[in-house]
């Protein structure tokens, strides 16, 4: 039956991923629910929670409220609290969760309402729980950068770059989008926004101004393709991995100078590429963008290895090679990885099932936080180390 | 303090715990719902319960709107029945379903016919119905022991059943002294059972112990079906009333009362120690520490320890409400704080009253947090406290916090310590 899983940990869902895309801009997060939803961020996909924890709130919803309507008394909450607190935050946002979803519970109105009362840009998200992070951290980048970017920008700095879909998600919280940083400074880059993690106000405001954008996941790709429709501004889908002078990040930063130069038209770093004339298939599960870098390290060790690349999240079928696949459910994932018959299988920990299926299947661990959450974010790799 | 039951709410970071998954041998458990709230479930399946014992089923939001949710249940059911024969399937339903309205009386009943081998049971997690009247694990719980089958009188025995706790209690507890005294057991408890029949075997005991708030309602079910009298034993740390507790206990169960001197003296010994090696240092009480956190506050405030806060639970575990009105009543200045009080965020607040040089003492770790203090014990529901061995080993663990320095310490008392 498609939609029951026996051992597939249901993934991170997207109020998660709007909610991640805010943390670092200090602003206030207030989850229109009961108190499980934002205990299921904090607790179960947020690792930055531990030692520094924000501003993530519940409305304590209770059913009598969900169904008389709860939007008055949860403005005037918010808007109490976020006077009552030693600074107004500088961004509000109200998160819909599957209640409010299914009641059409007005969230953009709501978020109206607390504009006009405090005077600070506030956001309503119409999440449902329903829909993947990625779903949300595109949700948030476009609602952000609609709202705050600077337009019309100056004229674009061809050598400033901005990083788009370092999620804690998808990278954790080891130093991922530091890395990534510094991979283009020290090839003579500004970087300008790094969204989500590290972004600030100042650096929305400013994000007109790269001359390219990164898209260093998935839900990075959907919003840089966002950001060329509203913006003109290129976009180049790889993300940085192995030692800073390999070959992979030289090719990524040949492929984001000659994007920003107008050399060639926005896309991935590479296309992706499947065939090896070796016997045996490898099996790279992870965001798609991520998981194309690792089949680039993967051939360049093997060049005769054949690497196929799947995820449930976000996906281009323009880039994807032969063998690759999207997959919606744990029986479409058994049946599609058994036609392929991988002998190896890199994905997160908790997919470890999957490869004990395959006879002589290897498996490697690569924590994907959207999957595993706090079972493994200790355990993220920085990709600069692969 | 404005009721934390309306307004916003904060959740504390808070250290990870080694967690029980409680389940009666052979079920499997079926969770249905959004995929945004079957994900804890799943994550604190893989890492606290047996493998292969929970599913889950996804449901869309074209589900809802196009009511083929139940279809999609009896699918995943038939699905699960045919390849695991549980001996229980609990259905695990969560607050959307709370406006949908699933008639589950009659799915269970259509269940039950479909595959009479399995018993089929809807749990809920659902914290938008909570208003404050019950919790969700108290419901949850009655429903683990709802498989008892009465058994004959002759068939019946003095076992004991612990209903509530996740983990067993103290076994230095004079509390199994007693009972062995008494000549009462086995013990029986719902993580000690390995298979169903042992589960059975709870229907036989002679009197069923609730140990926790949780357990109520399962021990009352007990009662109700099975004639087995409940008897609530939760977390006491007035020697006094524990005293009352053993005489109560033993007229229950048809004994001569015990005498608790000797225990008694040693508590009051632990108490002297602990109180001289704190003197007029603060004490910060919370919920995670204890379930019944006015009621130790009480307790130690009664013993002269000068405990300026507590953080209470904005759940309704109904644990101590008569001691929070004693607290309000003959201690005033004590600051109580629901522990999702938003303004928990900014801790600064409530630290006016305690040390600046932060030497408070914590009695758990979302205490400590607010103190800001590494003298802190490390207890967790009360965990390892049982009796009059739970006062005095909580009593040593202050006088321990006492003499830190500073820097993490080892928990103590309880199994996962």
């Amino acid at each position: 039956m498609h939609r029951l899983s026996r051992w597939l940990v249901p993934y991170a869902s997207d109020y998660t991923g709007v909610a991640a895309s805010l943390y670092d801009l200090g602003g206030m997060t207030v989850f229109c629910d009961a108190g499980c939803c934002t205990d299921h961020y904090v607790l179960n996909d947020e690792p930055r929670w531990r030692d520094r924890p924000g501003l993530c709130l519940s409305a304590h919803l209770r059913s009598t409220e969900a169904v008389l309507g709860v939007d008055r008394a949860l403005v005037e909450r918010i808007c109490a609290f976020a006077r009552d607190i030693d600074r107004l935050p500088p961004v509000v946002a109200v998160l819909g969760t599957p209640v409010p979803g299914i009641l059409g519970t007005d969230l953009a109105g709501i978020a109206a309402e607390i504009e006009a009362q405090l005077g600070v840009p506030t956001f309503g998200f119409a999440t449902s729980g329903f829909k993947t992070y990625d779903h949300g951290v595109d949700l948030a980048a476009r609602s952000l950068m609609g709202r705050f970017v600077r337009d019309p920008a100056p004229a674009p700095d061809p050598r400033r770059v901005n990083i788009l879909g370092a999620t804690p998600l998808d990278f954790g919280d080891v130093g991922n989008e530091q890395d990534f940083a510094r991979l283009f400074e020290s090839a003579g880059w500004t970087v300008g926004l790094q969204f989500p993690m590290g972004a600030s106000l100042a650096d929305l405001e400013r994000a007109a101004e790269a001359g390219v954008n990164v898209a260093v996941s998935a839900s990075g790709l959907r919003v840089a393709r966002w950001f060329e429709r509203r913006y003109g501004t290129p976009w180049i889908a790889g993300c940085p991995a192995g030692a800073a002078d390999g070959p992979l990040n030289r090719a990524l930063l040949l492929a984001c100078e000659a994007a920003a130069c107008g050399r060639r038209p926005s896309g991935w770093w590479r296309a992706g590429e499947t065939a090896g004339t070796g016997k045996g298939t490898a099996l790279v599960i992870a965001d798609q963008v991520v998981a194309e870098s690792v089949r680039a390290l993967l051939q360049a060790r093997d060049p005769v290895l054949r690497v196929a690349v799947a995820s449930p999240f976000s996906w281009d079928r323009t880039h994807a090679a032969e063998h690759d696949f999207a997959f919606g459910s744990e029986e479409e994932l058994v049946e599609k990885t058994a036609a392929l018959a991988p002998a190896s299988l890199v994905a997160d920990p908790t997919l470890e099932t999957l490869a004990l299926m395959q006879p002589g299947c290897a498996f490697a661990p690569l924590v994907h936080c959207a999957v595993s959450g706090k079972l493994h974010w200790d355990d993220s790799r920085r990709l600069a180390t692969l | 303090m404005p009721s934390r039951e309306k307004g916003l709410s904060f959740r504390p970071p808070r250290p990870p715990r080694p967690r029980t998954v409680l389940r009666v041998p052979g079920s499997h458990t079926l969770y249905v719902g959004p995929q945004s709230c079957m994900r804890r479930h799943a994550l604190g399946h893989r890492k606290h319960a047996e493998p292969g014992t929970a599913s889950f089923l996804r449901v869309e939001q074209a589900d809802v709107i196009s009511g083929c949710y139940e279809r999609l249940i009896e699918e995943a059911v038939s699905e699960l029945v045919r390849n695991l024969a549980p001996s229980v399937l609990f259905i695990n339903l969560f607050c959307i379903d709370d406006f949908l309205g699933t008639d589950t009386d009659s799915l269970a009943t259509w269940l039950s016919a479909q595959w009479p081998q399995t018993r089929f049971v809807f749990d809920r997690v659902h914290p938008v119905a909570l208003d404050g009247k019950t919790t969700m694990s108290a419901s949850k719980g009655a429903n683990l022991y709802a498989f008892l089958e009465p058994v004959e009188p002759d068939r019946r025995d003095r076992g004991v059943n612990l209903v509530g706790s996740f983990v067993p209690l103290n076994p230095r507890s004079e509390f199994f002294s007693l009972l062995d005294a008494w000549g009462m057991g086995p013990i029986r408890q719902l993580f000690d059972c390995k298979t169903f029949d042992d589960y059975q075997d709870m229907a036989r005991s002679r009197v069923t112990v609730v140990t926790r708030f949780n357990g109520r309602q399962g021990a009352l079910d007990m009662q109700r079906r099975l004639h087995i009298p409940s008897f609530s034993f939760e977390p006491c740390y007035d020697p006094r009333q524990m005293e009352g507790l053993y005489r109560d206990l033993a007229v229950l169960l048809g004994q001569d009362p015990p005498d608790c001197d000797a225990w008694m003296r040693d508590v009051r010994e632990k108490t002297a120690r602990a109180r001289a090696a704190l003197g007029p240092t603060p004490l910060v009480v919370d919920s995670e520490a204890t379930l019944a956190p006015f009621a130790l506050a009480r307790a130690l405030l009664d013993e002269g320890f000068n405990v300026t806060h507590v953080l209470h639970s904005h759940h309704a575990f109904n644990a101590d409400e008569a001691d929070r009105t004693l607290l309000k009543q003959r201690y005033p200045h004590v600051l109580c704080i629901a522990s999702n009080d938003p303004r928990l965020h900014m801790a600064d607040r409530f630290r006016a009253t305690l040390p600046a040089d932060r030497t408070a003492v914590a009695v758990g770790t979302a205490s400590a947090r607010i103190a800001q203090t590494d003298r802190l014990v490390d207890m967790w529901h009360d965990e390892g406290h049982t009796g009059f061995h739970g006062i005095g080993l909580l009593m040593e663990q202050i006088e321990r916090a006492c003499a830190r320095d500073g820097g993490p310490q080892p928990r103590e008392g309880g199994p996962h310590a």
